[in-house]
C-alpha cells in the first residue's frame, strides 16, 4: 500500500491549547467511568474542527486515578476541518498531547488541489502534515487553477 | 523548771490555737461558691424551639432493590404540614452503589417526602461522584427507592476531562441491573486545558 505525506492545514497547531468538546449530551458511566459525547460533538482546538456523532473520552490514568484526557476517539461520519484542507472518515482518533490524528474507515481528503482518498489517514496537527495509506487513490481537478 | 520547758509548755497552747484561728478564718474569707449554674440558652433559641416542633440531626437510610444503600442526614429538619412537605437544613445525602462506586450529595436546603419516595434538594447542591467529578447546581430531585436523580436546571460540572456546562442533568441505571449513568443533556460544553493536566 503506498503512502503519500502531504501538508496538511495551514498553521501548526499547538496541542497544549485548551480543547472545546461541544455536544447534545454526554453519558459518563459510572461503573468504569468512561464518558461519551453523543449528538453532533464538535471538538474545537485552535483552528483545528472535528465533528462527529458520537465521541468517547479516554483517560490518561495513573496510581492516584484520571489526572486528564489521553485521547477521543470519534465515530459516526467524521468530519475534521483544519484551515483550508477538509478531510472526512468513518473513525478518528485524535490524541491530544501529541496533536495527532489518526483516520481509519473510506477517509476522503480534499483539499484546493485536489481530492484524496484511502482508508487510512494519519494527520500531525503540531508539524502540519499528513500521511495516507491504504489504496490511496487521488483525483485532480483538471482544468482548475 | 527552765526557761525552755517554760517555753514549750507556751507553745504547745499557742500554737494550736493559731491553728484553729487560721483553719475558721479559711472559710469565712473565701468567696462564695455561687450554685445556682446558668444554663447557656439565648432568649432567640427559646423562641425559635417553642414556635414550631423541630428535630435536629435527622437520619433517613434505606436500601433500593438493587442494594444500593441511600443516607440522607440534615442539621435540622421542621415537620411539613398537609400541603408543605417536611423541610430540612443543611442537607447532605450519601448513595453507596452494589456495583461500587458513590456519591455524595450536599445543598443549604431540602425537602424529604418519604411518601412520594423523594428527596429534593435545593440551593448550591453539589454532587461529588467516586470517579472524580464534581457537579454544581440548584435543584436536584432525588429518588429514594432507587439510583435515579434529575437535575432540571443548568448544571456545571468538573473532573479529570475538564470542566463542563450542561442544560439538564439525570442520574440514573440504564439496564436495570447495569451500571449508573450520569447523563448531561440539553446542549453539553466541556473545556479541557492540557497543560493543567500535565502539572
Amino acid at each position: 500500500a503506498q503512502s503519500a505525506s502531504i501538508a496538511f492545514g495551514a498553521v501548526k497547531a499547538d496541542p497544549s491549547q485548551p480543547v472545546e468538546v461541544t455536544a447534545e449530551t454526554l453519558d459518563v458511566n459510572q461503573a468504569d467511568g468512561s464518558a461519551r459525547f453523543i449528538g453532533d460533538v464538535v471538538i474545537i482546538q485552535g483552528v483545528m474542527r472535528l465533528s462527529a456523532n458520537d465521541v468517547l473520552v479516554i483517560y490518561k490514568q495513573d496510581e492516584t486515578g484520571k489526572t486528564g484526557v489521553e485521547r477521543l476517539e470519534a465515530t459516526g461520519d467524521v468530519i475534521l476541518v483544519n484551515g483550508p484542507d477538509a478531510a472526512e472518515a468513518d473513525k478518528a482518533e485524535y490524541t491530544i498531547d501529541s496533536g495527532t490524528v489518526v483516520m481509519t474507515g473510506n477517509v476522503l481528503l480534499s483539499q484546493s488541489t485536489g481530492t484524496l482518498t484511502s482508508n487510512r489517514l494519519v494527520v500531525d496537527l503540531t508539524t502540519g502534515t499528513a500521511s495516507l495509506s491504504g489504496r490511496v487513490k487521488t483525483i485532480l481537478n483538471g482544468g482548475s487553477d | 523548771m527552765d526557761g525552755y520547758s517554760r517555753l514549750v509548755a507556751y507553745l504547745k497552747v499557742l500554737l494550736p490555737l493559731m491553728a484553729l484561728a487560721l483553719m475558721s478564718t479559711m472559710f469565712l474569707i473565701s468567696r462564695g461558691v455561687n450554685t445556682d449554674a446558668v444554663i447557656p440558652f439565648a432568649e432567640q433559641d427559646l423562641e425559635d424551639r417553642t414556635r414550631g416542633q423541630q428535630i435536629t440531626a435527622p437520619f433517613f437510610s434505606g436500601t433500593t432493590a438493587q442494594g444500593d444503600e441511600i443516607m440522607v442526614t440534615a442539621a435540622l429538619a421542621r415537620p411539613g404540614g398537609a400541603d408543605a412537605p417536611a423541610t430540612a437544613v443543611n442537607l447532605e445525602a450519601e448513595i453507596k452503589m452494589t456495583g461500587g462506586g458513590r456519591f455524595l450529595l450536599s445543598s443549604d436546603t431540602g425537602a424529604l417526602r418519604p411518601d412520594k419516595d423523594m428527596a429534593n434538594f435545593r440551593g448550591d447542591v453539589e454532587i461529588l461522584s467516586s470517579d472524580g467529578l464534581r457537579v454544581t447546581t440548584q435543584e436536584l430531585n432525588a429518588a429514594l427507592n432507587g439510583v435515579r436523580a434529575d437535575s432540571p436546571g443548568p448544571v456545571q460540572a468538573s473532573g479529570a476531562m475538564g470542566d463542563l456546562t450542561a442544560g439538564a442533568m439525570q442520574i440514573d441505571t440504564k439496564t436495570d441491573s447495569g451500571a449508573v449513568h450520569m447523563v448531561f443533556n440539553k446542549g453539553v460544553k466541556l473545556l479541557y486545558d492540557p497543560q493543567q493536566s500535565e502539572r
